[in-house]
């Protein structure tokens, strides 16, 4: 395979209207061969973004570069940017052949080296045997795949990837995903993958870029992300979450209005100090007991209870404060609404954001 | 549609009878299409059946009529250059909707708005004082041969009552009907496959020969049938300021029955018109198939 390309984006901003940014100051550097989501509500800035590296929208100010080679004012059929849209865009005139070889054929590859590498490409989307059927003859799943082998098959530098698996079912989006891994591994193409969906960022990517606002607010690999994450933004959107606002005291203890002093991983932070601090409701422990109050140990009183299959989560309450509880099926006690019962949690597990 | 609806769950409920037929045929679907029906039966296929009859009746009881026709080298001679001009103006007017259509369903907003609007606006004129517009605009005192001659053709050459003029006026008149029927297919062309060509290395003219072209080409075919279709036929335009040489179909029957009052030639020669846009219409209905294989 062709070595892959490093995309860079410095201070890149998009305004549309004056005064307002779309997109502001972005600065990010993807490694040659590496998988980046765009994380991010709608209007985030990151479609915008992945437009502006694709060639469809000019930044305002700024500079993108693929390989090192400053890319702005080439023409987006002349970057050589694969790309797969949220609704495939296969021509419907097409068969799935002529469509995958569209790309080749706009660069002149001659009649047999082209039947060749589309054959390859419907093999490695494993649909093979269906190169002679127009879109309409095939599922959403199967669409997608040849979208995909479109924008593979020519050797981009990059392959860009807006919302590609938003329209499909549940099951077929995980398997999308596996799917997408393993040609990526298989490729080792430099691959940016925009998704509001955080679960499929977090299983897909190397690193995950949120956006908010028109801003990446963190970079970072996925459990960075989802474990320290730096604003409250990324904490609450990323995950399922409690975020308690406290004030530091000495020796990584945050008080936090009704519930008390809490053990944290923030030693560092001097005392006095306003934060809020990220408990993920999977590290929280949870006993039919009433616990002994302490800086890891607390009691709630149960309000709800969610039962997931593989996991139950409890919504528990301590002196107006919400808490969420997610425990494994198997691990849950016999507990209902309105009891009382114990919580437990690690301190280094326990995250610290400053404000 | 609606009557073989009712008919089969009729067939199914009870015995095929006579009261079965009567109670399908006062059903509500029915009583809905049933003014039209009458209407159309008064209206249209009675004075329909009477053309037939007269041209298989007048004067003689027999096939005189038609065997004339396609005897008659003039009459032939009109039928191919009605078909010739057809042609001629369905590719005129092609020429010129296409870039108005292409530009109205991919800007939108305000450009869009005022190109169909300019195009709304002429399809709402009546084709009668459009072609009055033309006779003034090609006259010999009108400012075209003005021009002509204030830029030095002397003698002008004669624009008016020419199968050119004719040719013209009629394609204009025609262009909003290309218009339409292409925006109709072009609004429903999504951007995004021109960006999808664009991200896989088509330049924007192969993009859209490639690419948009092809998927407009059910409009041009839409088009193209309803201007063809409607320019056969077409009375006014030709009569008016076309060559009285070059005699369009209907100007041959207006001339049969108004000059020569032989009314069972032509009713043969409607009869003929009638036949070869009946064609026609079956020929569109069969290519459209073209559209479903996309959709």
């Amino acid at each position: 395979m062709e070595t892959a390309r490093s995309l860079s984006l410095k201070s890149v901003t998009k305004s549309y209207l004056p005064g307002q940014n779309a997109v502001e100051a972005i600065d990010l550097d993807v490694a040659p061969g590496e998988f980046i989501s765009f994380l991010g509500p709608s209007g985030s800035g990151k479609t915008t973004t992945l437009m502006m590296i694709a060639g469809f929208a000019r930044p305002t100010r700024g500079e993108i570069s693929i390989a090192g080679r400053q890319i702005d004012a080439v023409e987006p059929y002349d970057r050589n940017i694969g790309m797969v849209f949220q609704n495939y865009a296969l021509f419907p005139h097409m068969n799935a052949a002529q469509n995958v070889g569209f790309p080749l054929r706009m660069r002149g590859v001659a009649k047999v080296p082209a039947q060749a590498k589309v054959k390859a490409a419907l093999a490695m989307v494993g649909l093979a045997e269906y190169a002679g059927r127009a879109p309409a003859e095939l599922s959403g799943g199967q669409q997608q795949r040849v979208a995909l082998a479109r924008a593979l098959v020519f050797q981009p530098d990059l392959v860009l990837l807006d919302e590609p698996l938003g329209a499909l079912d549940k099951t077929l989006r995980e398997q999308m995903q596996m799917e997408l891994k393993r040609i990526h591994r298989e490729l080792g193409v430099t691959m940016v993958y925009v998704t509001h969906d955080q679960t499929e960022a977090m299983a897909m990517s190397d690193r995950i870029a949120v956006f908010n606002r028109g801003r990446i607010e963190q970079i970072g690999t996925p459990s960075e992300v989802y474990f320290t994450p730096k604003t409250r933004f990324v904490a609450s959107f990323v995950g399922d979450s409690n975020l308690l606002s406290g004030k530091t005291r000495e020796g990584g203890l945050v008080d936090v209005a009704g519930v008390g002093p809490i053990a944290t991983s923030a030693g560092h932070v001097p005392p006095g100090k306003d934060v809020s601090i990220l408990v993920r409701p999977e590290t929280i422990r949870i006993s039919s007991e009433r616990a002994e109050l302490s800086p890891w140990r607390n009691s709630i009183t149960v309000e709800e209870i969610v039962n997931y299959g593989d996991s139950v989560l409890v919504l528990g309450r301590k002196a107006g404060q919400e808490l969420r509880v997610r425990v494994p099926s198997m691990e849950m006690p016999d507990l209902r609404r309105g009891d009382e019962c114990g919580i437990e949690w690690a301190p280094t597990r326990i995250h610290v954001i400053e404000h | 549609m609606a009557l073989d609806l009712t008919l089969s769950r009729s067939a199914q409920g009870r015995a095929w009878s006579a009261a079965g037929w009567a109670s399908a045929l006062i059903r509500p679907p029915f009583l809905l299409y049933a003014p039209a029906s009458l209407f159309l039966a008064v209206f249209f296929l009675a004075p329909l059946g009477l053309v037939i009859w007269m041209s298989v009746s007048e004067p003689t009881v027999g096939f005189d009529n038609y065997a004339e026709f396609f005897a008659s080298k003039y009459d032939l001679n009109v039928l191919a250059r009605t078909f010739q001009t057809a042609l001629i103006v369905t590719i005129t007017s092609l020429v010129f909707a296409y870039p108005v259509a292409y530009v109205a369903a991919r800007k939108g907003g305000a450009v869009g708005s005022f190109l169909l609007g300019i195009v709304a606006l002429s399809f709402w004129t009546s084709f009668l004082v459009r072609t009055y517009a033309w006779m003034v605009i090609l006259g010999a005192r009108g400012p075209v041969v003005g021009l002509l001659v204030a830029l030095g053709v002397n003698p002008p050459p004669r624009l008016l009552f020419t199968t050119f003029a004719a040719t013209f006026a009629m394609a204009h008149m025609l262009v909003p009907f290309m218009v339409l029927a292409l925006y109709a297919v072009m609004k429903r062309i999504d951007e995004v496959y021109m960006r999808a060509a664009a991200s896989l290395g088509a330049r924007p003219l192969k993009a859209f020969l490639t690419v948009y072209l092809p998927q407009s080409l059910p409009g041009v075919l839409n088009g193209a049938t309803l201007v063809f279709i409607t320019c056969l036929g077409f009375y006014v335009t030709p009569t008016l300021i076309g060559s009285p040489q070059d005699k369009m179909i209907a100007g041959r029957i207006g001339q049969q029955i108004e000059q020569l009052l032989e009314f069972g030639a032509a009713s043969a020669t409607s009869m003929v018109l009638l036949a070869a846009a009946v064609a026609l219409f079956v020929i569109y209905d069969r290519l459209f198939g073209i559209e479903k294989m996309w959709r």
